[in-house]
């Protein structure tokens, strides 16, 4: 079989062709990648198809495939979880693409060869079984971002975000290479059935502990985990909108991923005594993100970085979800990242077509004349109404599913930090739609006000007269998935029958390394009870009482009493590298001397 | 001797990061996230590394020879090509700003905070 590899080698094979000839026409380059980004959505809707009978699909470069238990070559293996990023991929992709040829008043092939390598080391990244391979796409996936971060490369803003992001996530990748030279070293294998097969009967020794708090934090840069998040808004409030739509929908989700996948290959044979000491770390950093991401998120009045915030806080649910460590917790996170990268990707795009027209995307200057693009508007309110949790959106199945498992653990705190991190950024959203597009609330003083200080230039020259069909209908497209996602039949069922082939180590290593396929167990949907629709419709009107309430005053923002807090938080967002890596280090340090101390067997 | 590349390993990570904590020039900043790098080499070499073995060439010695692990060699070619890349980038990204901004000081770019 050689489709495997067809998502991966095909958008590279056209990225080069894209890169030699730069004086392509605009509309036969943009044919050609969204031609490009439409093929590998096939091909992943027929591995998706196919992993329901085979739950993981393995391929081996050059036919090196393993005997006796030991794999000489690198090879793909590809679970249903992999293979919807690669769709999930391909979808936002192919929006931004077409978002894209009407977006940029000039754009070289350039641009396109990046947008498709990037598309395809996401794709390899999503799909590899091999430790090293892993890191390799990692790298490929970031330098293509940071290029694609700094495209708008005459202003000075986009080159700090770019600098800003590609610094901090060198070190990340350096903390990762340094976790697998330590699990080689150990070992002597890099294929992730491997290494978790030869660990699986040791306990978990000080370098085994030390590799995994190593890859953990250096995948928590890329997923944007509190203290190792500061780049993303940064990168996110400068970048154009349509690669804006890739790092929030699928970049950062694969961080998320990749701890994940490396956790329950390796990490969870050596760590089984251990696991509710992991629960106790992972839920730290996501209980951290959550809230520190709805209060930034909050305090913005800049579009894209209130909405970069809002990812960042819902990382931090993401990761409160992973680190319950329960099959049906990690069924609510996949729906959820589904939901909310669709979501999310028609917010951005929303937020690239008032750029277009209005020239600016600030909250206040917006309020001064505010823009009756009520297509937009909607827009705008049918996103944070899913993003608050409403039903049925996607994002609700998944709350659902990840707050039945913190009921089921008797960690209720779980549901309401994530009920109130998802009613703060959604009610963010709202009062900036209410502002923006109907100027309510009165007019707001700015003195005292910092405001989060972008200098930005719009991606075009000045505001445009129309949006063409080709921006909005994207935009639409993707907040009308997200709510289909929601609507999809036997959902529930199938991500817990995902998650639990996620979780099975010992079923994960049979497939890759002997060939074994025992029969997938049959899972139930999960029961749909009142209690639950009942919280996504409060959430909802939390946002908006919140909205109201924050509209009444004669600020950007409402923090009474925590005012100095806010502002204290915000100012640790300083927008300087080394802080960054500063903040790098110490979270990485304090993380690691936990695991030593906690984690370890002896 | 065999805890030495380990040291050199970890001396070279740290002190890399304190000089990207403490820089105050992009290039500077640029070039300590490469010795940051090169911490990866060392260990990746030293765990590879038996003593008295052979390297893994096998062109002139007959197959069979012990030799030192080839495929750590792989990985950090690998690792080398990869930050080359990255690295290229970031000093174009610093010419850039240099050029829009007069600035080189990561700590006075200043336009996103908050």
């Amino acid at each position: 079989m050689l489709t495997p590899p067809i998502p991966v080698v095909l958008p590279l094979l056209i990225a080069a062709l894209l890169a030699a000839m730069p004086r392509m026409p605009r509309w036969l380059a943009f044919l050609l990648a969204i031609l490009t980004t439409l093929t590998v959505g096939c091909v992943a809707i027929a591995l998706l198809n196919y992993t329901r009978e085979e739950p993981l699909i393995v391929y081996w470069f050059g036919g090196w495939t393993t005997r006796y238990g030991i794999a000489p070559g690198i090879g793909f293996a590809i679970d249903t979880a992999g293979a919807m990023l690669v769709l999930l991929g391909s979808i936002l992709t192919t929006a931004s693409l077409i978002f894209s040829s009407r977006y940029f008043d000039t754009v070289g092939t350039l641009y396109h060869s990046l947008m498709l390598i990037f598309f395809a080391a996401m794709n390899g990244f999503a799909m590899t079984g091999d430790l090293f391979n892993l890191f390799v796409f990692f790298e490929l996936m970031s330098a293509a971002a940071y290029a694609l971060c700094g495209y708008k490369s005459e202003e000075p803003g986009p080159l700090q975000g770019a600098l800003n992001f590609a610094v901090t996530n060198t070190v990340g990748a350096f903390l990762v290479l340094t976790g697998i030279s330590l699990l080689y070293s150990r070992t002597g294998a890099l294929n992730l059935a491997q290494i978790g097969r030869s660990l699986q009967d040791q306990g978990a020794d000080a370098l085994v502990v030390t590799a995994f708090a190593l890859i953990v934090c250096g995948f928590s840069i890329k997923g944007a985990l509190v203290p190792f998040h500061f780049w993303l808004a940064d990168a996110h409030a400068v970048a154009p909108a349509p690669v804006c739509v890739l790092f929030s929908g699928v970049m950062v989700e694969l961080g998320l991923y990749a701890v994940v996948r490396v956790y329950w290959t390796i990490f969870s044979g050596p760590l089984t005594p251990h696991a509710s000491e992991v629960r106790v770390l992972l839920a730290t950093l996501g209980a951290l993100t959550a809230i520190t991401g709805a209060v930034m998120c909050y305090a913005q009045r800049h579009l894209k970085r209130l909405l970069a915030f809002s990812t960042i806080s819902h990382m931090g649910i993401l990761m409160l979800g992973v680190a319950l460590l329960t099959p049906q917790a990690l069924a609510g996170v996949e729906i959820y990242v589904v939901g909310h990268a669709m979501l999310k990707g028609g917010l951005f795009l929303a937020a690239g077509i008032l750029l277009h027209r209005a020239a600016t995307l600030d909250e206040i200057q917006l309020a001064r004349h505010p823009r009756h693009m009520y297509f937009v508007a909607v827009l705008m309110i049918a996103g944070a109404a899913g993003l608050a949790g409403a039903p049925p959106f996607g994002t609700f199945w998944g709350d659902m599913m990840i707050g039945g498992a913190a009921h089921g653990l008797r960690n209720e705190w779980v549901e309401w930090i994530a009920f109130a991190a998802s009613a703060a950024t959604a009610g963010a959203l709202f009062r900036f739609t209410a502002r923006a597009f109907f100027g309510w609330g009165p007019k707001v003083e700015l003195i005292g006000e910092p405001g989060s200080k972008i200098s930005e230039n719009p991606d075009t020259e000045t505001g445009h007269r129309h949006t063409p069909p080709a921006m909005y209908l994207p935009a639409g497209a993707l907040i009308l998935l997200g709510l289909v996602a929601g609507l999809t039949p036997r959902l529930t069922g199938a991500a817990l029958a995902s998650a639990i082939h996620v979780q099975d180590r010992a079923g994960y290593a049979a497939r890759m390394l002997d060939h074994l396929a025992p029969y997938p167990p049959a899972v139930e949907d999960q029961p749909l009870m009142a209690g639950d629709l009942l919280r996504g419709g409060a959430a909802l009107l939390v946002a908006l009482a919140l909205a109201g309430f924050t509209l009444r005053a004669h600020r950007v923002v409402r923090a009474g009493k925590l005012r100095p807090a806010v502002r204290w938080l915000r100012e640790l967002h300083s927008g300087v590298i080394p802080d960054y890596v500063t903040w790098v280090m110490v979270g990485t340090a304090t993380f690691a001397a936990a695991a030593v101390i906690w984690l370890r067997s002896y | 001797m065999t805890w030495l590349p380990y040291a050199v390993a970890i001396w070279l990570f740290v002190i890399g990061l304190y000089g990207i904590v403490t820089s105050r020039h992009f290039v500077h900043l640029i070039i300590c996230l490469s010795v940051v790098q090169s911490s990866t080499y060392v260990l990746l070499l030293g765990i590879g590394y038996r003593a008295g073995r052979a390297a893994p060439v096998f062109a002139d010695i007959p197959p069979g020879t012990p030799a030192v692990d080839p495929i750590v060699q792989a990985l950090m070619l690998t690792d080398v090509v990869v930050e080359v890349t990255v690295t290229a980038l970031l000093l174009a990204l610093a010419v850039q700003a240099h050029e829009r901004t007069g600035k080189l000081d990561p700590n006075e770019l200043g336009i996103i905070r908050g």
